[in-house]
């Protein structure tokens, strides 16, 4: 049962980071955000980490999507044209870290550090090929979301903080122009 | 600068806080938080423009506060996190280019030490790519090679990767390697040094040779950072006590020599005016060439006790990095010129702290704890 | 009072450059005469201090740390001869050429570097010490011409940092690099050859032209002068210690003969090029090199008389450091002998130090015999070219205003040249057999190496030198030859004053008047002279062939990391985490 949880955790997690890789818009950043989160929270509960951290994670994960979709606009930017490779991408990301990171699937621990790295490698991804601000704040805050669920009780609840405030950076700062 | 202050009096703080032992600063990381914060106050001194000055004082005076914070937390996935949350605040400060390509550097940094830490508990080839990891990380963060990332000619220097190069990246890379080093394997710490010192031999000769032959004043300016870095992370992959006081002398040296003479030299390389031939010239030159009795020497020293420790074809390629170091050094001498007023009297003070690195490297070595 | 032999002199010097600087600050020039006062001070001081103190070896810990090393010092009979070596050129150079407060102020602050060189007591010490002084001539260089002597940055910075090599390899092997405390079996080859190499370089011992003639090309002689002066000296320090280190004897009798063959070749070299000079100033610019091969050759043969001879080629080397830039203009009586003084001519100390570095080589055996003979070609080859430098013209295209060479300074150290020489036993006996024997004792463990007697070295009641393959007196015969010299010049001087009156009486047409000669030829052409020059010029032109210059292009890989960026990033850790975890 916890194996299983921790399977659809890190499968959900997986799938909130293609969302947010595959997305061109705000709120299809938003819903990619939201659904990692509540993806690694599920993965580290059945990992045996602090429910209330992983509470956190989850509840930080969903401001940040908040704040993101708040400023968005009607679209939501899923697959535009020409993201056939970042969907390419999103799966090869997947299959080599399970291939190189596999021997850790024993137990559920293992799936939940799994399924963190994935989220991890995809938001830098991300962030290495975007221009914009919100684009990259975003990506930065699943970055600090992935890397807070490799860690124990005081990492989640920073990364849970450290993903609100980055995207309240972008709230605070002034707009940016277009490049 | 509270945030400063209160990660210095930590010690005593600490038992009365419920964070122990989740902020703790060793001892170099000390040093190099004060002579952070004391190259802040000598490089808004010295820059020339007084608009520009109030700004740098305060984007200073938040970057050692953050630094501050980058340097007490013990954990170093804690560390990635809220060094991706510094990439940040700094890349979203005015700039020529885009805010998400300031950011990428300390992003790419924070997961290869977020990455590296979380697997550093594995064993086999998992844990050695945790340790390479761990290793690079070091390098990310500093824009070395192979990580180097653009200098834009119009960009202000507060915005420029230079300062991640300079000014946070030195303070940071002590640290992590004090924290992350008890906690390798043999196996991994082999991997961790080994990294080290390749990629250390590498951007000191791309460094030195990049400084001599450019055409651009600027780029020489970056590649001497390089050059400075590369005996940096030799000194600091050799796990010599020897070496790893000559990384800590460096560091020093890179955050209160070079990044000054860097900033005073700045405006008049970017724009590529012709070089000055002022008697300071030579002085400034055989300071950046790390001579006796100036703050190079005594790095140099303790990096060649160390290398012959461990190999002696070593020392004879940093000895060849450290002969290619003249080249470039009057050239970057002249781009500073022969200022005047506040200017020159920051000029002469940097001349002085390298003087004194120099000639009590042994006090700073106390005060290190080293 | 040991102490006061170490410390006193530096002070001086800095007490000196101090007075100087604000003497430049307050306008009256007086920094050039306080800074020579206190060369000449120094001087007595460090000679009326060893002579009055036991003239043994001492050392001091006062338990400071400075540098990265805990301060130590030593004085002994090595110290103090190399402290002469080094003061003597540089007060001479202090009082007699022209300088501005400001510039005597970095000359005084540079020599009193190179003798805290001197006065320390470990080799490490002696590398920092050098590395100090070199800074401090680069600015006094550059100060005096806006224009960086590379080759002399370059090849000093090499030797300091081979030096600090050496004494770390020290440290390795046996645990210090203090003088008085390596073990007989740190000093390996290995570590001997890289110290070598430092000391050649340091001293621009090197067959072909090295920066002590390229210091000559300068507008302006005074620091570049001053820098051979002070360096040269120190380069050949280390090699006298390593003596010590093996107790009487270097690592093997291979570097004894490479070391040998080096400085014959050196002098060898200097001597082709002098004879081939175009001008005086090409000439004397291989005086130093000429002097410092034969010392250099005599210090390779490993024999007690071979390294008296070189210590006392030592203090000549000096003499020369300090006479040839003070050679005045001109055909005149005191320029024939200043150039007849630093080509060996008798009876000076620079005859008898390379004299008695030939009897040395002579006797050491049949291959150092061999350098010996080389090396008495190069004199007299030198000799040769010194007769014909007479004829030389003085200036050379870079020939500032003001050079500033009197008479005096000229007159001065050719007289110091020639009491030395003819109180060669008291020079010999008083500083080069006791340094000789500081470095060479008598030792049961190398039983062979002999140590160092004044019997074996000086005649009978000291008035002559007394060796296996000939002795000759100093004083009987120098006395006499400086006498007669000295009447000669005086009875010539009285009859030009009479023949100068009666032309001036008598209005001798201007067509008895002899035509200028033009100056003599040299001997031959200096063969491979051009190959150095020209191996310069073929490496800068090195390229990679053009069909292959596009695979390798550092600007372009890197302008390719820089905007590449996060794809270069991944593919590097990518390809570094295979590499690693293979």
């Amino acid at each position: 049962m916890t194996a299983a949880a921790a399977v659809a955790g890190a499968s959900l997690a997986w799938l909130g980071a293609a969302l947010l890789v595959l997305s061109d818009e705000r709120r299809g950043l938003a819903l990619g955000l939201a659904i990692l989160a509540v993806g690694l929270a599920v993965a580290t509960t059945a990992a045996g980490q602090d429910r209330l951290a992983d509470a956190a994670l989850a509840v930080g994960g969903a401001c940040a999507a908040a704040l993101q979709f708040a400023r968005g606009g009607r679209g939501w930017g899923l697959m535009p044209p020409g993201s056939t490779p970042r969907l390419i991408g999103s799966v090869v990301v997947l299959i080599v870290t399970v291939l190189v990171a596999g021997t850790g699937l024993q137990d559920a621990a293992g799936v939940s550090r799994l399924g963190a790295l994935v989220v991890a490698i995809m938001a830098t991804g991300r962030l290495l090929t975007v221009r914009r601000r919100w684009a990259a704040l975003g990506a930065g805050s699943a970055l600090v979301l992935g890397l807070g669920a490799l860690g124990s009780t005081p990492t989640l609840l920073l990364a849970a903080t450290v993903a609100v405030g980055l995207n309240l950076v972008d709230v605070a700062a002034p707009e940016e122009v277009a490049a | 600068m509270a945030l400063t202050i209160a990660v210095l009096t930590a010690p005593a703080l600490s038992s009365l806080l419920p964070v122990r032992d989740l902020v703790r600063l060793p001892a170099p990381s000390r040093v190099l938080l004060i002579a952070s914060a004391g190259a802040v106050l000598l490089t808004v001194g010295m820059v020339p423009r007084p608009v520009a000055r109030w700004d740098l004082f305060a984007g200073g005076l938040g970057a050692v506060g953050a630094m501050a914070v980058l340097v007490a937390v013990t954990d170093p996935l804690a560390v990635a996190l809220l060094l991706i949350l510094t990439g940040f605040c700094c890349a979203v400060r005015p700039g020529s280019r885009p805010m998400a390509v300031r950011a990428r550097g300390p992003a790419f940094a924070a997961l290869l030490l977020g990455v590296g830490w979380g697997l550093h508990g594995m064993s086999g080839s998992l844990g050695r790519a945790a340790a390479l990891s761990l290793a690079l990380s070091l390098v990310a963060v500093g824009g070395l090679m192979p990580y180097l990332q653009d200098v834009d000619a119009d960009e202000p220097a507060s915005s420029s990767y230079l300062l991640w190069t300079g000014f946070f990246a030195p303070a940071l890379a002590l640290t992590l390697s004090l924290r992350v080093l008890p906690a390798l394997t043999a196996d991994q710490a082999t991997i961790f040094g080994g990294t080290l010192v390749g990629l250390g031999l590498l951007n000191l000769g791309w460094g030195a040779v990049g400084a001599w032959r450019t055409s651009c004043d600027a780029d020489a300016w970056r590649h001497s950072f390089l050059a400075d870095w590369g005996l940096v992370l030799v000194g600091l992959g050799l796990f010599q006590p020897e070496g790893f006081a000559a990384a800590y002398l460096a560091l020093l040296s890179i955050v209160m020599v070079r990044l000054p003479l860097y900033v005073l030299a700045r405006p008049g390389s970017l724009r590529g005016e012709p070089a000055a031939r002022g008697t300071l010239s030579i002085v400034v030159a055989v300071v950046l060439a790390g001579a006796a009795p100036f703050a190079g020497f005594p790095v140099r020293l303790l990096l060649l006790q160390a290398a012959t420790r461990v190999a002696w074809p070593l020392a004879v390629l940093l000895l060849a990095g450290m002969v290619l170091w003249i080249a470039h050094s009057l050239r970057l001498a002249r781009t500073v010129g022969s200022p005047r007023g506040r200017a020159a009297l920051g000029l002469w003070l940097t001349i002085g702290i390298s003087l004194a690195l120099g000639l009590f490297p042994g006090a700073l070595r106390a005060a290190g704890g080293l | 009072m040991a102490l006061a032999t170490l410390l006193l002199p530096p002070a001086l010097l800095v007490v000196a450059a101090a007075l100087s600087w604000a003497a430049g600050l307050a306008r009256p020039p007086v920094g050039r005469q306080v800074v020579a006062a206190a060369a000449w001070l120094a001087l007595a001081a460090l000679a009326g201090a060893w002579l009055a103190a036991a003239r043994g070896s001492s050392e001091f810990a006062p338990g400071l740390t400075t540098g990265v090393i805990p301060v130590r010092l030593r004085v002994d009979a090595v110290t103090v001869l190399f402290q002469v070596a080094v003061l003597l050129p540089a007060a001479l150079l202090l009082t007699f050429q022209r300088r501005s407060s400001s510039e005597a102020t970095r000359a005084a602050l540079a020599t009193a570097a190179a003798l805290g060189c001197l006065d320390g007591g470990s080799l490490l010490w002696t590398a920092i010490g050098l590395g100090v002084c070199t800074s401090l001539l680069l600015i006094h260089l550059y100060r005096e011409e806006p224009r960086v002597s590379t080759q002399f940055w370059v090849v000093q910075t090499v030797a300091w940092l081979l030096l600090v090599w050496t004494a770390v390899l020290l440290e390795s092997a046996g645990g210090t690099s203090v003088y008085g405390a390596i073990p007989v079996t740190a000093l390996r080859l290995p570590a001997f050859a890289v110290m070598t190499v430092a000391a050649l370089l340091c001293s621009g011992l090197l067959p072909w032209r090295s920066w002590v003639s390229e210091a000559w090309t300068r507008r302006r002689l005074e620091a570049g002068t001053l820098a051979i002066a002070l360096i040269v000296p120190l380069g050949l320090y280390p090699l006298v210690r390593a003596y010590g280190m093996g107790a009487g004897q270097w690592p093997s009798i291979q570097t004894n003969v490479v070391v040998a063959a080096v400085g014959t070749a050196v002098a060898l070299g200097a001597a082709v090029r002098a004879q081939g000079a175009a001008t005086r100033r090409r000439y004397l610019a291989e005086a130093v090199p000429l002097a410092s091969g034969l010392a250099l050759l005599a210090l390779g043969l490993g024999t007690p008389l071979g390294l008296v001879a070189a210590l006392t080629a030592i203090l000549a080397l000096s003499i020369v450091a300090g006479l040839a830039p003070l050679v005045p203009p001109g055909r005149g009586a005191v320029a024939v002998v200043a150039i007849a003084v630093a080509a060996g001519a008798p009876p000076a100390v620079v005859f008898a130090g390379w004299l008695l570095a030939i009897q040395a080589a002579v006797e050491a055996g049949i291959i150092t015999a061999f350098f010996g003979l080389v090396g008495a070609a190069a004199w007299l080859l030198g000799l040769a070219a010194a007769a014909r430098a007479i004829w030389l013209p003085d200036t050379s295209s870079g020939d500032g205003p003001g050079a500033g060479r009197g008479y005096v300074g000229s007159l001065v150290a050719s007289a110091a040249a020639i009491t030395a020489g003819v109180a060669l036993t008291a020079v010999v006996g008083l500083l080069a057999i006791p340094a000789a024997a500081e470095v060479m004792p008598t030792s049961a463990v190398h039983p062979q190496s002999g140590g160092v007697s004044q019997a074996a070295i000086l005649g009978a009641g000291s008035m002559g030198v007394s060796t296996a393959s000939g002795g000759w007196s100093a004083v009987l015969l120098a006395g006499p030859l400086v006498l007669i010299a000295l009447i000669t010049v005086t009875a010539a001087h009285l009859a030009r004053r009479r023949a100068a009156r009666i032309s001036v009486l008598e209005e001798v047409p201007a067509s008895n008047v002899a035509p200028p000669q033009p100056p003599p030829e040299p001997f031959f052409a200096p063969p491979l002279a051009t190959i150095p020059h020209d191996a310069a010029r073929r490496l800068r032109a090195l390229r990679l062939p053009e069909q292959y210059r596009s695979l390798f292009r550092p600007a372009l890989m890197e302008r390719a990391a820089v905007w590449g960026g996060p794809w270069l990033w991944a593919a590097a850790t990518v390809a570094l985490t295979i590499a690693v975890t293979r």
